[in-house]
């Protein structure tokens, strides 16, 4: 009998695979499968926002409006009334309401957010040179609230803390409040692009039904950005999730050539004290 | 090749011992399988995912183990034992080692 | 961001030093092997050679043991490898090195005694920390078995660390 120890050869429980190329494989496959999860998940969530009642979004969003710092007064009443009076042209429905809020600062915004709640600030009122923009701009607002944008990108922040913390393992509870208490209802600003098309769609719909012609509503994205560019501090975020302000005019004068709307009409000036208030 | 977990083989003869033979792999499961694992760890029963798992890798380890006594010139590996460990969550180790001979022909 | 500046500091430093001691500790594993494959040799089966317990020869119990443990850059591809399933390559390397290290190991304790030969081969594989967060994985492996020492070559015989153990055997 014979007894020696060959030389076994390398490789047979181990491979030669260079560890990079493995590492670029796996995280190709991971980017891939989030791709793919994170639109199934998008989908999911914009269907099943519908079954929401409203009613839920406007007690989610009670203790957050009561924090943000707004005026109550004439102008508040102005914008209210003239919300209302949008709010029939876009026929909202019966079991939504809505509450304007006034924040007397310099940013050029204005948002809507859960509950039918709309901000507008003092710098967007101030940029508007006459009733025709603002109404515009409130109109983009509530076709926000009717197509029910804030809930679905709550919805959607819901579901991506969810799926992110499976992934991570941290502590599942109470991601509803983290997901809100972030930046609180700031985040929901992040509407797609999709979402800011219909809404200016309705919203030009809108202003031409209420005031027989488009004239200063079509021009509106212009003169924004002129008053953007005027103040150099205020932060653009009534522009950054929104398409291109080019883009969105060329979209309305395509739409108001397919109705065939008048785009010159006689401007309805924004009332004498609103004016007088916004300049002081 | 000839595998048992026994130092001889009745009715032949070994003629040259050539040493230590290993076979390992570690191996893992993707994590669907695994979350449906945790679930089934509620209810009991035969985890069928890490059998099969379990399974594979002891196959790729003995294949592995062979391919080390063919490349050593070997017939037989007598005396194989297996052993398992967890060396990272969800994934199995599983190691078997013998030793590799030249049987006579029968 | 500071997070991910350290996961990225962390990734290219396990992926640098990890391949470095490793292609390091291959080269060692070669060279070692190269000189004990003829110096002692390793059955993994008890049966002695024919001449196994004659009056001449004497037994030993000898081990070898190491622990080893797997850079940022392997665990990291490891974890990422659990989630689609497949062999978990990295890991592999690990515990080929580190069984072939206390095989070594083993060899030179026998080598000591005088050994030319050890039989019945066990090996044990045992993980540290078992892939629990924010660890390393680390494994160890011990290999012993049962060195057969010619009785002339016991002249040659030193104390080991295993000197008790090896006591105890003797007069077992």
């Amino acid at each position: 009998m014979q007894y020696e120890n060959p030389e076994i050869p390398e490789g047979i429980n181990t491979s030669n695979e260079h560890p990079l190329k493995e590492l670029v494989w796996l995280l190709g496959g991971v980017v891939l499968v989030s791709v793919i999860v994170g639109l199934f998940l998008v989908f999911a969530t914009n269907l099943s926002i519908a079954l929401v009642p409203f009613s839920y979004e406007q007690e989610i969003a009670a203790p957050f409006v009561a924090e943000l710092e707004h005026e109550e007064g004439e102008i508040s009443a102005y914008l209210q009334a003239l919300a209302e009076d949008m709010s029939t042209w876009l026929d909202l429905p019966s079991d939504m309401s809505l509450q304007m809020h006034y924040i007397d600062e310099e940013t050029v915004n204005a948002f809507a957010t859960l509950g039918g709640h709309i901000f507008i600030y003092r710098g967007l009122v101030q940029a508007m040179p006459s009733e025709n923009a603002l109404a515009m701009v409130v109109a983009h607002e509530i076709a926000h609230i009717k197509q029910r944008d804030p809930i679905a990108s709550l919805g959607r922040g819901v579901v991506f803390m969810i799926a992110w913390s499976l992934v991570t393992g941290a502590s599942g509870s109470d991601i509803g409040g983290q997901a809100l208490g972030q930046g609180g209802l700031l985040t929901l600003l992040s509407f797609s692009r999709d979402q800011e098309r219909a809404a200016d769609q309705e919203a030009i719909k809108a202003v031409e039904q209420r005031y027989g012609h488009i004239a200063g509503a079509s021009a509106l994205f212009e003169q924004l950005e002129k008053a953007q560019q005027g103040s150099a501090d205020a932060v653009p975020q009534f522009f950054s999730s929104h398409p291109l302000n080019e883009d969105r005019s060329v979209d309305i004068e395509q739409l108001a050539d397919a109705h065939a709307w008048q785009t010159a009409g006689e401007l309805t000036p924004l009332p004498g004290f609103v004016s007088r208030r916004v300049a002081e | 090749m000839l595998v048992t977990n026994i130092e001889t083989v009745p009715g032949r003869q070994v003629i040259k011992h050539l040493g230590l033979v290993q076979g390992s792999t570690v191996r893992a499961k993707h994590i669907g399988r695994d979350i449906l694992a945790s679930l089934k760890n509620v209810f009991g029963g035969e985890l069928k995912a890490y059998t099969e798992l379990l399974q594979e890798s002891r196959d790729e380890a003995l294949d592995r183990l062979q391919q080390q006594a063919r490349a050593i010139g070997a017939n037989a590996v007598l005396n194989v034992r297996f052993s398992t460990s967890s060396v990272a969550q969800g994934a199995a180790e599983l190691f078997a080692y013998g030793t590799a001979v030249v049987l006579d022909e029968e | 961001m500071i997070e991910f500046v350290t996961f990225l500091v962390l990734m290219a430093l396990g992926y640098g030093f990890g391949q470095y001691a490793e292609r390091k500790h291959y080269r060692s594993i070669l060279e070692r092997e190269k000189r004990f494959r003829s110096e002692v040799l390793v059955f993994q089966t008890g049966v002695p050679p024919e001449q196994g317990q004659g009056q001449d020869q004497d037994v030993r119990l000898v081990m070898g043991s190491v622990v080893i443990s797997v850079d940022y850059f392997k665990r990291f591809l490891a974890g990422l490898r659990a989630l689609f399933g497949g062999r978990v390559k990295s890991y592999e390397s690990l515990l080929d090195r580190a069984r072939r290290e206390a095989v070594l190991r083993m060899q030179q304790e026998a080598s000591k005694l005088g050994a030319g030969m050890v039989i019945n081969l066990r090996m044990e594989t045992a993980s540290i920390s078992k892939g629990e967060e924010k660890t390393v994985g680390s494994v160890e492996v011990l290999a012993y078995g049962t060195a057969i020492i010619t009785r002339d070559a016991r002249s040659r015989f030193e104390p080991t660390r295993f000197g008790r153990a090896t006591e105890l055997f003797e007069r077992a």
